[in-house]
């Protein structure tokens, strides 16, 4: 009898419960691009996750070791595709340091501009994206708005908002347009006004900060073990920014300032980044005053396809524009890893020359495969709410992480 | 008898009318101020004339022509009935979540005394003591369409945003109720018309009773914390943005109505801007004077500084008080749509927090305050 009134009387924590198993993916709303997180949660919080990547998968390094290496820089702009010059102006340096040449002054100077430019871009478009999924759209489309106008200003010098496949080895395709310095500069200013707003906005809201303040906590030595870079790892107090620390281009000769955060979380991510934005424009000015006049390709025939003319009217120039056609830009064989500061960290190519005119082997280091792989760490112990911003401030680029 | 039936017909078309127009044209005008906030062009394509392209030769008015092709989008798509979970509750939900609100358009008083073809009447569909009560009471049932929509869909995401709408709800209808009961403690009663009338009254020797001298004793002007409180607490329960963690886009996909579709869904999205409008109506009822015009009395106006009277017919002070209601509850309805668009949302236990921690404990202090005030008084 007393039994079955102590089973009668069992209370709610008596009941056999288990864990929720839920699929964060491949198709929801909040995992750009795709990229499944599988989670078992108890009511909202978070017990376990595990990432699941490779949904873009598309043979980069592979399809690399098939094409000559001007062949291989439209497959870079589709790496990280919010900042695809990045990625072109990052391989051509990595087959440039293999040949031993340095692009004209010129050609250094447009690629930190325009590389700053796509920067602004991809922080802008990580930012807006952690705006939106905390539901403030407003702010999001602003950021946009911003982008749009640099895509803009992109377009004219490159012709293509996004495919922009505007490197060359040792070179450019094309120098700038004409009123490009007047045109850039209005530009900024009115990117300057969105930011302002959007500042204004968010930076200081408390429903804000209450979501990102203490959420996906990532320390400095984890970002070390992890081998993070990039914003996040500078959000956690990692002082180290390639342009600085290992100049490539003309950075040591621009000053700019690296923006350190203390916590390693959300918000501070988020802050990175705004004023990595403010520091870029600050570039970008400087850049645009210390503009060049002179070549924009190395003068180096084995190299550069001669001018269209020449091809037409000289033999040797067509002969020339034959074997380059034919045979590809013969590199020496030899091992080079070059790495750059793209929108998201350290974007190493680690490249392998036989001596033909294919590389041999082709190896991406992509900045956010290390962000993300540190993401389940980040998220474990939170709520499914945080998922969504900590997911955005890391800032997975499926292109990049799956190549 | 039958004229009491005809009156009572007549204000239930006219007040529903109103508000299912008034609901549906929300839901443009959500869209259209988005857009304008946004920098967008917004909701431009449905026109009159057949012309998608050429822009002058569109007859748009102002975009108003979304409201009926949503409308018939809505209704003619596929009427989705899920294969596993419980079909009958899903398909009941979206009712239970959007009709019961409805019922609290009886209790609202949009106008004062009218004379029509010989017959008077008070523009308030039903009067009950209990009053503002019947408010809460149905206002508490679309929390079961909302729950069940979420736990009959089986879909795991669907069944969160069930348990948390439920949570966030059973919780504000607390708050909700506490915040406003400094407005009773004044005006002494539930019943909505007689807060109405307390708002704008004549001293007993005839002369306005005004605050300073000059403020109409609005809700607004005697309780501006319960205000406050109020507006946040409503649209928690409303379940707009920033509380709109039920269906939060970003975390779960839709949300309650991830399964739904056709008309059903449209069920949901409608309630919520129905909901909008009777929460302005609520709002305006309490804190605005509900449909009195400033220094407007049953005579004629009478301005404060001894600025003199106007006597009126009044019968048209009456359609002028159902007017004035009209536009206040549009002016409400319109300064909730801003928020949605410049505030980002609160995480679920946030939500809880504020509503536990902070407008809970704000509410009962103010009720204390005012409970002293009233008694030096």
């Amino acid at each position: 009898m007393s039994d079955e009134n102590s089973r009668t009387l069992m209370d709610a924590g008596d009941l056999e419960s288990s864990s929720m198993h839920i699929n964060l993916g491949p198709s929801h709303p909040a995992m750009h691009g795709v990229v499944r997180i599988t989670l078992d949660v108890d009511g909202e919080k978070v017990l376990s996750s595990e990432l699941e990547i490779g949904y873009l998968h598309r043979g980069f390094e592979k399809s690399a070791e098939n094409k000559r290496y001007t062949q291989i820089f439209p497959y870079t702009d589709r790496l990280n595709y919010v900042s695809p010059l990045l990625n072109n102006f990052g391989f051509a340096l990595a087959v440039e340091k293999l040949l031993g040449i340095e692009a004209p002054r010129r050609t250094q100077f447009i690629r930190v501009i325009l590389g700053e430019i796509s920067r602004i871009t991809d922080h802008l478009t990580c930012n807006g994206a952690v705006m939106m999924e905390l539901g403030g759209f407003t702010p999001f489309l602003y950021a946009i708005k911003a982008r749009e106008r640099l895509y803009k200003i992109i377009e004219k010098v490159t012709g293509a908002r996004l495919t922009v496949n505007y490197s060359r080895v040792g070179g450019l395709r094309g120098d700038l347009p004409e009123n490009f310095r007047e045109e850039l500069l209005a530009i900024l200013k009115e990117v300057e006004e969105d930011l302002k707003d959007i500042d204004t906005l968010v930076t200081r809201n408390r429903i804000f900060m209450d979501r990102l303040v203490g959420i996906g906590v990532i320390t400095k030595a984890d970002c070390i073990k992890w081998g993070i870079t990039g914003p996040v790892a500078r959000a956690s107090g990692f002082d180290y920014d390639i342009r600085r620390d290992h100049p490539y281009f003309v950075y040591d000769e621009l000053d700019f300032d690296v923006p350190i955060g203390v916590n390693g979380d959300n918000y501070d991510r988020f802050l990175v980044r705004a004023e990595e934005i403010n520091q870029s424009i600050k570039i970008i000015k400087q850049a645009l005053d210390l503009l060049p006049n002179g070549p924009i390709q190395v003068s180096d025939p084995r190299i550069v396809m001669p001018d269209k003319t020449k091809i037409y009217n000289t033999i040797e120039s067509m002969t020339a524009n034959f074997k380059l056609t034919i045979d590809g830009i013969k590199v020496p064989a030899g091992e080079i890893y070059s790495f750059t500061e793209a929108g998201n960290g350290e974007l190493g190519f680690y490249i392998v020359s036989d001596g033909t005119g294919y590389p041999y082997r082709v190896r991406v280091r992509p900045p956010c495969f290390f962000n993300t792989q540190a993401l389940p760490n980040m998220i474990n112990g939170g709520t499914i709410g945080d998922i969504v911003p900590t997911f955005g401030s890391i800032n997975m680029i499926a292109g990049e992480l799956d190549r | 008898m039958v004229e009491l039936i005809i009156w009572t017909i007549v204000k239930i078309l006219f007040i529903l009318g109103f508000t299912m127009t008034l609901a549906g044209v929300l839901t443009v005008v959500d869209r259209r101020e988005s857009s304008m906030i946004q920098d967008r062009i917004g909701p431009n394509r449905a026109n009159l004339s057949g012309d998608v392209w050429d822009l002058s030769k569109r007859w748009r008015f102002l975009g108003l022509l979304h409201l009926l092709a949503d409308g018939i989008k809505m209704i003619f798509k596929e009427d989705y009935s899920i294969k596993s979970g419980n079909r009958w509750i899903h398909t009941f939900a979206p009712v239970l979540a959007f009709f019961p609100g409805l019922v609290i358009l009886s209790i609202i008083p949009f106008g004062g005394n009218v004379t029509l073809f010989e017959s008077s009447t008070n523009l308030q569909i039903a009067s009950f003591n209990s009053g503002i009560l019947l408010a809460f009471a149905f206002s508490s049932i679309a929390v079961y369409g909302i729950t069940l929509a979420g736990w009959s869909s089986n879909n795991k995401f669907s069944l969160l945003g069930g348990v948390r709408a439920t949570s966030q709800m059973i919780s504000y209808e607390v708050v909700l109720g506490l915040t406003l009961m400094g407005i009773f403690m004044i005006y002494g009663t539930l019943e909505l018309n007689a807060i109405v009338q307390g708002q704008q009254a004549l001293k007993a020797d005839g002369t306005p009773d005004l605050i300073f001298g000059f403020l109409p004793k609005w809700g607004i002007f005697l309780q501006p914390l319960a205000m406050l409180l109020y507006v946040a607490a409503a649209t928690a329960e409303t379940k707009r943005a920033p509380f709109d963690v039920p269906e939060a886009e970003s975390e779960l996909v839709s949300g309650f109505f991830t399964e739904y579709g056709s008309m059903k869904m449209g069920m949901f999205l409608f309630a919520e801007y129905a909901e909008v409008v009777i929460f302005s109506m609520i709002f305006t009822t309490l804190f605005l004077g509900g449909y009195h015009v400033p220094y407007l009395y049953d005579s004629g106006f009478i301005f404060p500084f001894n600025w003199g009277t106007v006597s009126m017919n009044p019968t048209l002070i009456g359609f002028i008080q159902m007017f004035m209601f009209l536009l206040k509850t549009l002016i409400v309805a319109w300064g909730h749509l801003v928020i949605r668009w410049t505030l980002p949302r609160f995480r679920y236990d946030q939500i809880l927090k504020l509503g536990w921690k902070m407008i809970l404990p704000l509410a009962l202090a103010n009720i204390v305050v005012t409970a002293i005030i009233l008694s030096i008084i």
